[in-house]
């Protein structure tokens, strides 16, 4: 049995506390390594993060969803969505198969 | 490139040995190579489809439970999420995928989410809580999507690699090396014959 954890701006993933999520409001940087750190010892499986965190600590974030068991999903605040899933599922494609053939795709 | 070996017939036989093994080791590699790119880009289109469902429902997800905060007093909020009695767990069952280990998560929910008083609190924050409860184990699949094609993605790259290095570097210096030394034997042996045939050609004078 493993948790579920979140990392993010307060207001965006509180209400996810009363469903039993663990739930880490951030804002700085530092705060968030050493959060990281910490999950990465616990036995917690899927972390969840919103985008203006993860953009600040994106290659630890690679590093870890390489490295260990724990998967990261980034998902949008509540504030704005800039779509930085996409983008790296994208860089994702670029790196495994060379071109960029799925997205370009549905742009013609 | 020649590689550095000694050009005689026990070398010749080595090489060629392994000549056989590499070529064989480029096919498997190429076919997992092929058949990775394939189950990958199967995983990528299902990744982004759901992505795009898991962001739009979270952002309806935000703003109902914006909502919430608005019509109920910051107190009162933050006493209803002080204590959450529902539990969420995941359980992981890995599955294989050309040799790369895979995670399945399976979501279990304990206890009831329902944990504060209903006379404090508003109809919509049951709302937004059933809406987020409704979007965990999609945000699930697609943490295992994420995950699966993070590892898919390390491991063509790495046989990509592999196969190049077999099909441009170790498998052309093989074949040289071993035209080399067949050259170099054929070259041993005329000069035998010819010495043989002048030292045939003294005698008989």
């Amino acid at each position: 049995m493993y948790n579920i954890a979140m990392i993010g701006n307060r207001d965006s993933i509180i209400g996810f506390k009363l469903l039993g999520i663990s739930i880490f409001p951030v804002s700085k940087k530092e705060e968030t390594i050493e959060i990281l750190n910490k999950i990465v010892k616990e036995k917690y499986a899927a972390v969840f993060i919103t985008e203006e965190i993860a953009i600040q600590i994106f290659e630890k974030i690679e590093e870890l969803q390489k490295n260990s068991l724990l998967s990261f999903t980034i998902i949008p605040n509540k504030f704005e969505k800039k779509n930085l899933g996409l983008k790296i599922l994208e860089k994702n494609i670029e790196k495994a198969i060379g071109t960029d053939i799925l997205f370009r795709k549905e742009e013609e | 490139m020649l590689l550095h070996v000694n050009p005689n017939r026990m070398e010749l036989i080595k090489l060629k040995k392994r000549l056989i093994v590499a070529k064989r080791g480029y096919k498997l590699l190429k076919d997992k190579r092929d058949a990775l790119i394939q189950k990958y880009i199967q995983l990528v289109k299902e990744d982004k489809i759901i992505r795009e469902e898991v962001e739009e429902k979270l952002m309806k997800g935000y703003s109902i439970f914006s909502n919430v905060t608005s019509l109920m007093s910051e107190i009162t909020l933050e006493e209803t999420l002080m204590f959450p009695k529902a539990k969420s767990f995941i359980e992981i069952d890995f599955t294989n995928i050309m040799s790369v280990n895979v995670p399945k998560y399976k979501y279990i929910g304990e206890g009831n989410y329902y944990t504060y008083s209903l006379i404090e609190t508003t109809a919509e924050l049951d709302h937004a809580l059933r809406n987020f409860y409704e979007i965990l184990p999609l945000m699930l699949k697609l943490a295992e999507l994420e995950k699966a094609v993070s590892l898919l993605a390390d491991e063509i790259e790495k046989t990509r690699r592999r196969v190049n290095a077999l099909e441009y570097i170790l498998i052309p210096d093989l074949e040289n090396t071993i035209k080399f030394i067949t050259m170099k034997l054929d070259e041993i042996a005329r000069s035998a014959i010819s010495a043989i045939m002048r030292i045939k050609e003294i005698i008989r004078a």
